[in-house]
């Protein structure tokens, strides 16, 4: 009986069809081994777990992937998933790979403040070039992303 | 070890690291807005300014075409990003060696070349800027997936490492095939230069690593680094070969070229490259040797020799192509004989 390629447990749902030299391979997937690899990006809690025609972060869409082979944003990682992640895996060459090697600065935390540093920069940038409009939407973001780690912070 | 980086010296020309990064807050180039774009660049320019002082800017829409055709032949910004939706912009290190392409097809190209075989302090370079770098911008990142960029061939450690080779006894035998077939099971790519497929100009290949997920940076280059020894060795082989089976007609070939180089009043590029290539291969396989204690002079000549790098050294953006064949020619009979000699 065949097996799902990744965990080798589960019974296969999800089919996937890789170019090999001399011909073509079907690897098979369960359902859960394909979300759990793929599909669960940017799992910060807004996320509903859905695949799109277009990205709605981005506007990318189906077609437009196709043809260019790029994605839009990284959302589309997951929003475009159930296209996208075959294209990983061939590129890849393996589906049951997962990241290793070099991590980014980690945790939510340490990236909010990643991010409050880029406002920050901007908004200093945009004052400088006398866009204070501009300016001030940093600013507010920057206050955003305080009163979420504050949230966050309370959580604990 | 010291052995084997010695053979190396005539087969491996460089070594060439560059990660991809992006912004997780902006959406990849091909959607981004003019304002996110430059805000890219702001962050950017803020971010290295902070790591080290001496960079220099270019913004490829103010440089004008000749600027940006001599970084491209430099290696320092890509087709890419010249042709780029918004222009990209490129920041190049004080000594000219790092540069770190802005909204090419990832928000950050972080990118180093170095003469030889250096995997190991190449990506060390690449990866402490990228350390400094990524305390400071938030980067697309998944546990899973690892750095995400704009196209999947990239996601996971976004390295690509590559090594460029002289492979004259792998072409003449017609052994590339299945170098390419071999190493391409390992997730490893060998390519002609210039060119897709299997052909090349003057026996120029470059291996690189296609896979990018599942495998951590050291494991990359550590695969990186056999191929390159493996096909190295392969190499010699052959020359071996090629030396016991034609070594007079070869010879003869290689002083012939060299006879030109050094005794033209008129050249053209595309002849002297040919040409050069002879020379090349005529020091590979001991007809010449190379005068200096640097072991990569004539790689360093001939890519100074390229078409915009030879007009800015010699400031002929004025001057006509016949009066540029002369001073080619003139050039070279001066520099060749002092770079390259007969062994016998
Ligand atoms: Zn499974
Ligand atoms: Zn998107």
């Amino acid at each position: 009986m065949r097996l799902c390629f990744a965990c080798k447990k589960n019974h296969p749902a999800v089919s996937y069809e890789r170019k090999v030299r001399g011909g073509v391979e079907i690897e098979h997937y369960c359902l859960s081994c394909y979300e759990n690899k793929f599909l669960s990006i940017g799992s910060d809690g807004n996320e509903d777990g859905k695949t799109y025609e277009a990205c709605p972060y981005c506007g990318m869409t189906v077609a437009e992937v196709k043809k260019t082979a790029l994605v839009g944003c990284a959302k589309c990682y997951q929003t475009l998933g159930l296209l996208i992640v075959p294209m990983v895996i061939r590129m890849q060459q393996n589906a049951a790979d997962v990241h290793r090697g070099k991590c980014a600065a980690d945790g939510e935390g340490l990236q909010r403040s990643n991010r409050r540093k880029e406002l920050q920069t901007l908004a200093f940038h945009y004052k400088q070039v006398g866009d204070l409009v501009r300016a001030k939407a940093c600013q507010e973001q920057m206050e955003a992303l305080d009163r979420g780690n504050a949230k966050a912070g309370r959580g604990r | 070890m010291r052995r084997k980086k010695s053979e190396l010296t005539t087969t491996v020309i460089s070594t060439r690291m560059r990660l991809a990064r992006n912004l997780q807050a902006y959406p990849f180039p091909t959607k981004l807005s003019r304002e996110q774009a430059e805000e890219i660049v702001v962050l950017t320019r803020n971010a290295l300014a902070r790591l080290d002082s001496g960079w220099t800017e270019y913004d490829v829409r103010a440089i004008g075409k000749a600027k940006a055709m001599l970084l491209q032949e430099q290696h320092l910004i890509s087709p890419a990003l010249v042709a780029g939706r918004h222009g990209g912009t490129a920041f190049v290190s004080a000594d000219g060696e790092v540069s770190v392409m802005v909204n090419e097809e990832d928000h950050l190209r972080e990118q180093y070349i170095v003469s030889g075989f250096r995997l190991d302090d190449a990506y060390e370079r690449v990866c402490s800027l990228d350390d400094g770098l990524g305390e400071q911008l938030h980067f697309a990142y998944d546990k899973k997936l690892g750095f995400l960029t704009a196209c999947p061939s990239n996601v996971g450690t976004g390295l690509r490492a590559s090594v460029m080779m002289f492979l004259p006894g792998l072409e003449r035998c017609g052994g590339i095939r299945a170098l390419v077939e071999k190493w391409s099971e390992c997730g490893l790519t060998v390519r002609g230069m210039f060119g897709e497929g299997t052909r090349s100009e003057g026996y120029r290949y470059q291996i690189s690593n296609d896979k990018t997920l599942g495998l951590s940076e050291y494991e990359i280059l550590r695969y990186m680094e056999t191929a390159t020894i493996e096909i190295a060795q392969a190499e010699q082989v052959e020359r071996k070969k090629m030396l016991a089976e034609e070594g007079y007609r070869l010879k003869d070939e290689c002083l012939r070229a060299y006879g030109i180089l050094t005794n033209c009043g008129y050249l053209r590029f595309q002849e002297m490259m040919d040409m050069l290539t002879q020379v090349k291969l005529g020091v590979a396989l001991g007809f010449f040797r190379l005068t200096d204690d640097e072991p990569y002079a004539l790689d360093l000549f001939i890519d100074d020799m390229r078409p915009y790098s030879f007009c800015v050294e010699h400031d002929l953006f004025g001057a006509d192509k016949a009066a540029r064949d002369v001073h080619r020619a003139a050039v070279m009979r001066r520099v060749l004989p002092r770079l390259v000699v007969r062994t016998d």
